[in-house]
């Protein structure tokens, strides 16, 4: 209960920080992304399911807000939410650097996925790349990492919680 | 079991990936035709517009403090009775001066709503997100001020974009620069119909002008009406660059007249809609 106590606090404050982007500086929402964030953190959990779930509910929100089709963030997330989680069961990451180097890879990957759905839904031309992906990883990930400083108390039980499903393997 | 254990979150992310795939499925963005009114988006938008409408409020509050005590405190040293009059009269002249805009804005609004061939509705920006792969925009004007799905929405420079999900207080709009908009249209010097549609940065191309088409930069691009959504003759934009394109068309760039990322207040124009027996009849 406590750990979606969490997850619930994180996404409104993912939807506070959206909202006062939006008002304030609109164009820096295309550089750093507090949905994609509060999923990787959550997935470091390396709980699949939970994962699952955080993608889900995190994605639908950013979609509601934005203009994007109804379900694309909410794929992209849910997706890269379980990759994140997979991995983290597997493997335990520790520390801000290695939570940096996650959603760096996470960014990369989730807005491959959105171009690779909106090329497939509204038969656009596909570009992996767009020009404003490195400023998006980039501003994410250092996003991320403050996020991930700030947190601290909350980052030591994650840790603590993978460690322990590592333990158990 | 244990195998089946551990296979249980990868049949869940199958089955939550394929709900989602519907889902997007059964947008109407993905669709030529249908409407875009969906009982999961309006809850989902109910549920979370609270957020940025609170923000919006604890800003706007904000601002105001603020601005408040920077006029003040610049004269902590003038005479007291003056002091006071000084700060009255700043006040009063900030407050003028933001009256003056917020007039010249709605005299925009109102001359360009006198001139609409429909009743019109104003409403103000909520929030604009222009930032992302797509475009679109929050207003404060939804089911219960009369805005319908396909109500065309501008200001008085021409086209913003067209509502595709309502509320009862509020309405998303999809901008005309948003790469899946797109918008019948002619060039208002020739009278030449063409394709207006957004290019997912601030502009929009112009397309099927055949490369014999008379075009130059400087011409002005209107609406249609052919499109069934937006009536005819309301300006959209102005053509920016002219080049020979591979094929047949040429290739041409516009910039919307209306600026998009100072949008402050709307009108929304509550179109005649096409007949939904209509527009879905498939001979």
């Amino acid at each position: 209960v406590r750990q979606w106590l969490r997850f619930g606090i994180g996404l409104v404050t993912a939807l506070v920080l959206h909202s006062i982007l939006d008002r304030l500086a609109p164009q820096s929402l295309a550089i750093i992304d507090p949905y994609l964030v509060l999923v990787v953190y959550f997935g470091t959990a390396g709980q699949l399911g939970g994962a699952i779930i955080a993608g889900v509910v995190a994605g639908f929100a950013q979609d509601a807000l934005s203009g994007a089709i109804l379900g694309v963030h909410a794929f992209s997330l849910t997706l890269t939410g379980y990759l994140v989680a997979w991995l983290n069961s597997r493997l335990v990451l520790k520390g801000t650097l290695a939570f940096g180097a996650c959603v760096f890879a996470a960014t990369i990957f989730n807005e491959v996925i959105i171009a690779l759905l909106v090329a497939l839904l509204v038969a656009q031309p596909l570009d992996l790349l767009p020009p404003g992906l490195l400023w998006k990883t980039v501003g994410t990930t250092i996003l991320g990492m403050i996020a991930w400083r700030t947190v601290g108390g909350m980052r030591r039980e994650q840790e603590e919680l993978a460690s322990a499903r590592w333990e158990g393997r | 079991m244990q195998a089946a254990a551990r296979r249980r979150p990868t049949l869940a992310l199958i089955v939550v990936l394929s709900v989602l795939l519907a889902i997007m499925s059964a947008n109407p963005r993905t669709r030529v035709e249908g409407e875009s009114r969906t009982l999961l988006g309006r809850t989902l938008l109910e549920i979370v517009s609270p957020i940025p409408r609170a923000v919006n409020a604890i800003t706007t509050f904000s601002s105001e403090k603020y601005h408040g005590y920077l006029d003040l405190r610049g004269v902590v040293e003038e005479n007291r009775e003056l002091e006071s009059r000084v700060t009255d009269l700043t006040r009063e002249q900030q407050g003028l001066l933001g009256a003056r805009r917020e007039v010249a804005q709605l005299r925009g609004l109102l001359g360009r709503a006198e001139e609409l061939p429909a009743p019109t509705v104003a409403a103000r920006v909520v929030m604009l997100d222009v930032a992302g792969s797509f475009k679109s925009m929050i207003v404060d004007a939804g089911s219960s001020s009369g805005v319908d799905v396909n109500d065309t929405v501008l200001d008085a420079s021409g086209v913003i974009g067209r509502v595709v999900l309502t509320t009862d207080q509020l309405a998303k709009v999809q901008l005309l620069v948003d790469p899946s908009s797109a918008i019948g249209c002619r060039i208002e010097r020739t009278r030449r119909l063409g394709v207006i549609h957004g290019n997912g940065t601030s502009g929009l191309d112009l397309l099927y002008i055949p490369a014999l088409g008379d075009v130059v930069v400087g011409d002005r691009i209107v609406t249609a009406g052919t499109d069934g959504i937006y009536p005819e003759d309301i300006p959209v934009a102005v053509v920016t660059d002219v080049a020979d394109g591979d094929d047949l068309f040429r290739r041409i760039q516009c910039r919307p007249l209306a600026d998009i990322e100072r949008i402050e207040q709307v009108l929304v124009m509550r179109t005649r809609k096409i007949p939904v027996a209509v527009e879905r009849y498939v001979p």
